[in-house]
């Protein structure tokens, strides 16, 4: 499984660790709001407005460096656009192993 | 030589992309960010009565997509897309303000070549501004008659006739030593076509024959039997062109 990293935030930083720690604060505060915004979409069976929030999410999985991941979230904010739910288990997995980075950081 | 720094926003309504964008924008001399807005109304209300010169603009926003945005500004101001959906970059650059298409997440080396793309884009709007000019010039420059579409019937004005021309919504009311007229046109187009000895914008509903005035009377110029308005602000310029002994 795709690990996520925070390279992208270092490299914007450009060694000042008080912008990266912004980004990580922000990370931190955004990514467990979408989180759940999405699992109540999905509870509730809005497929359009969890592709909205999937649209966010995949930003997220992507600043953390999962370029497979994002493309995954990619495919499945476009299915759920759609009607669909395919994809939405390996999907699930990689929130879970983003939640798992973030609480740690 | 100085370049003048380029004002700019920021809209998206996600915080991550507005401190990346943020913190992009710092590093480049030419920007100077003086806004950044959640949502596209809060940035409308903002334009209403600032002028800026870029927009960095998402596509996915809360109640109003980004093309919806752009439609509104009527493309007046220029457009760098940022956003997470590579779909939409075919319709982007159907508009002609949209600069460039960027992926999110945006690297900075994304960004430079953004920021190059940018000034070659000013660079073309410069040179077709130039040249529309000229257009304009060498249409102005001839033109001792024209046609009017009336009533699906051609006529031919003799311009030294004219008296003067006021806009009305989508229309325009030209009177002349003998007739009157309306026909479906702009001002500002009518303007790029007369001769510019002769004819002035007094008011921005009027554009006067300068040699067919009758007398000018504080905020006001008589021509023919008609009072027509002067604006303050081009008073001083009609003053210039009247011969006073």
């Amino acid at each position: 499984m795709e690990q996520p990293n925070i390279e992208y935030f270092e490299k914007l930083s450009n060694n000042n660790a008080s912008f990266k720690q912004k980004l990580i604060d922000i990370v931190k505060y955004e990514f467990p709001l979408e989180l759940s915004d999405y699992e109540s979409f999905i509870k509730n069976d809005n497929l359009k407005d969890a592709s909205e929030i999937v649209h966010k999410l995949k930003h997220k999985i992507g600043v953390l460096g999962m370029t497979n991941s994002y493309a995954l979230a990619e495919t499945f904010e476009h299915s759920l656009r759609d009607g669909g739910t395919e994809n939405q288990a390996e999907f699930e997995s990689v929130l879970l192993t983003v939640k798992a980075f973030i609480d740690q950081l | 030589m100085t370049t003048k720094m380029k004002k700019c926003i920021i809209i998206d309504d996600e915080l991550m992309s507005r401190t990346v964008m943020t913190e992009l924008i710092s590093t480049k001399p030419e920007l100077h960010l003086v806004g950044d807005f959640p949502d596209a109304i809060e940035a409308l209300k903002y334009l209403n009565h600032n002028e800026v010169d870029l927009i960095f603009l998402d596509i996915h926003l809360p109640n109003f997509n980004g093309f919806d945005f752009i439609n509104t500004i009527n493309q007046t101001i220029n457009v760098i897309l940022v956003t997470s959906d590579k779909n939409f970059a075919i319709e982007a650059f159907e508009y002609n303000c949209i600069v460039d298409y960027l992926v999110k997440p945006i690297t900075p080396e994304r960004f430079d070549k953004a920021m190059a793309r940018l000034k070659e884009f000013e660079g073309n709007q410069k040179k077709k501004k130039t040249s529309q000019t000229k257009e304009d010039d060498i249409e102005s420059s001839n033109a001792s008659e024209f046609y009017i579409n009336n009533s699906k019937r051609l006529i031919k004005i003799d311009v030294n006739t004219i008296l003067y021309f006021r806009a009305n919504g989508d229309y325009v009311f030209i009177k002349t030593e003998s007739n009157s007229y309306t026909i479906h046109n702009t001002l500002r187009k009518i303007e790029n076509k007369l001769p510019k000895d002769s004819f002035f914008k007094v008011h921005r509903s009027y554009i006067i024959n300068t040699k067919k005035i009758v007398d000018i009377e504080d905020n006001s110029v008589l021509i023919g039997k008609d009072v027509i308005p002067i604006s303050r602000r081009n008073k001083s310029e009609l003053m210039k062109r009247v011969h006073l002994l």
